[in-house]
């Protein structure tokens, strides 16, 4: 039987809350409890992805069902997890599967390719990879332009843009809207260059560039920061 | 001689007929009507007689040989390519470019209006090219500027408009007929779910010509306005003017009292003419 504590409403509520807006915070846990026969403690499942969401809603449920027809069958939390796990990864969300672990672990732990996803961290700077790869290699290769420090993190010497891009990141991948994340970006830029000129030129230019060609950028950070909630769903219960 | 009231109305009726005739048939070619709300018949034959150049008050004026008392006399001496590059320039800058006198010309030209010159020297590079080269102050282009034969704040406006110009050309062979319209922006699905290469390289001209255009100037600053609308419309955001938008057209209209740009706020964006006037008086940008 599911039995969804006030706690993880809560959770739930936060999250519908912090969830809209260029807010930064990390997704909230809900935690989902499932109830079998002979069990002392209910099964805790925690989750933060809708994939987790719906497969602990999914043993739940079939746990529920069993119990009706068959109301004197003992089950345990091992079943259970067993069971959540193997359905958990056969729903994987198809474009995470491009960051499983392709290694070889001889005895490793069980579903090693998942639990070891090599998805791209949440932040990485302004650097190349991230979503200003476009405009920031087109800098690059002006490496000689009176100003340029050469550092794309900090285009002008002393100017340290990497918090605003790391927040800017965040941003994207917390699903929030996509002006309320690029107007906050500029305004972080702008506050770092405090009118120097050369400055807010690449101010200017990294604004430009994540409302010209960030598009991609945003729907890449928030596939990536589903497979993270994914993997950290998996990791945690599995 | 006694004229009667009959006689008096056949004359009238003529002088109508007259100026109805002139009105049609006047040459306007390049020139269509609505793209310049400053383009009047009457306008046309105020063309001056010839004027020593250096009595415009802007070095950069004086390359150019003009006879200038308004847009439509100031355009009628080009050829149709010129004209439609300064009917471009115009739209792009919301219709607002305009001037009176000569005074006011030469304000315009040291606030980013472009003299032919100006516009024939950005057609000559690649718009990202032109972009770094207004950045770097190494450039062969701040030694012509050093012998006044180009104007850098007008390059790096025709270049901003040419971006413009590219990108929606661009995106219209896939998309066909299309603007960058913040009122009405334009669902896109590319083929295959992918934007065309040539797209993204469009865009990121487009990209690299905003950064390079100033806001010191009004033309500068209406340019980066309207990046910000085309951004709107290209990222299919909501049709309601940004903050943003309103500081550049603020710093526009502070700039160049002349281009009437508070009246266009007002018509425009009635609900936002209070703000626009606090950030006009609290200078940002």
């Amino acid at each position: 039987m599911l039995k969804i504590s006030t706690r993880s409403i809560l959770s739930l509520v936060m999250f519908l809350t912090i969830g809209w807006g260029p807010t930064y915070s990390s997704q909230a846990t809900e935690i989902i409890e499932v109830v079998g026969q002979g069990m002392s403690n209910p099964h805790n499942i925690y989750c933060t992805s809708a994939a987790c969401s719906n497969v602990a809603n999914q043993i739940s449920e079939e746990v529920r069902l069993l119990q009706a027809m068959h109301d004197t069958m003992p089950i345990d939390s091992e079943s259970i997890q067993n069971d959540f796990c193997s359905a958990l990864a056969a729903n994987q969300p198809s474009h995470c599967k491009q960051f499983n672990s392709q290694q070889y672990w001889p005895d490793g732990p069980s579903y090693f390719n998942i639990k070891f996803m090599n998805i791209p961290p949440l932040t990485n700077g302004c650097g190349t990879g991230s979503l200003l790869e476009v405009a920031v290699g087109v800098i690059a290769s002006y490496s000689g332009l009176p100003g340029f420090s050469g550092d794309i993190n900090s285009p002008t010497a002393g100017k340290d843009f990497r918090p605003a891009c790391n927040a800017h990141d965040i941003c994207y991948a917390s699903n929030s809207h996509r002006d309320a994340c690029d107007t906050s970006f500029n305004q972080a830029m702008k506050a770092v260059c405090s009118g120097h000129g050369r400055c807010l030129e690449f101010s200017d230019l990294y604004f430009g560039a994540v409302r010209g060609v960030g598009e991609a950028a945003k729907e890449a950070a928030v596939k990536e920061a589903v497979c993270r909630s994914y993997k950290a769903d998996f990791v945690k219960n599995c | 001689m006694e004229i009667n009231f009959k006689q008096l109305s056949v004359f009238a009726v003529i002088f109508l007929v007259t100026a109805i005739l002139v009105s049609i048939l006047w040459p306007r070619d390049g020139v269509s009507e609505g793209d310049w709300s400053i383009t009047q018949i009457s306008e046309l034959s105020e063309v001056s007689e010839s004027k020593e150049r250096n009595q415009l008050p802007s070095d950069a004026a004086k390359r150019q040989q003009i006879e200038a008392v308004n847009f439509a006399t100031f355009i009628s001496q080009m050829n149709n390519e010129q004209q439609n590059a300064y009917l471009k320039l115009n739209n792009e800058l919301f219709g607002l470019l305009k001037f009176s006198n000569e005074t006011e010309f030469g304000v315009l030209i040291q606030n980013g209006f472009p003299l032919v010159a100006d516009i024939e020297f950005a057609s000559g590079y690649k718009i990202q090219e032109l972009s770094n080269m207004v950045m770097d102050e190494n450039s062969d282009l701040h030694t012509k500027i050093a012998e006044q034969k180009i104007n850098i704040k007008a390059v790096r406006v025709v270049n901003f408009v040419n971006a413009m110009q590219q990108a929606e050309k661009i995106i219209g062979y896939y998309i066909p007929d299309y603007t960058f319209n913040p009122e009405d922006p334009v669902s896109i699905n590319w083929p295959n779910g992918e934007t065309p290469e040539q797209v993204k390289e469009a865009m990121t001209d487009l990209v690299f010509a905003h950064a390079s255009v100033k806001s010191d100037t009004a033309l500068g600053s209406l340019a980066r306005a309207q990046f910000n609308m085309a951004m709107r419309a290209w990222n299919q955001e909501r049709p309601e003017v940004s903050e943003l938008e309103l500081n550049y057209f603020a710093q526009a209209g502070r700039l160049m009292p002349q281009l009437e740009i508070d009246a266009y706020i007002s018509k425009r964006y009635p609900e936002h003419y209070q703000h626009y006037i606090e950030l006009k008086m609290n200078e940002v940008y």
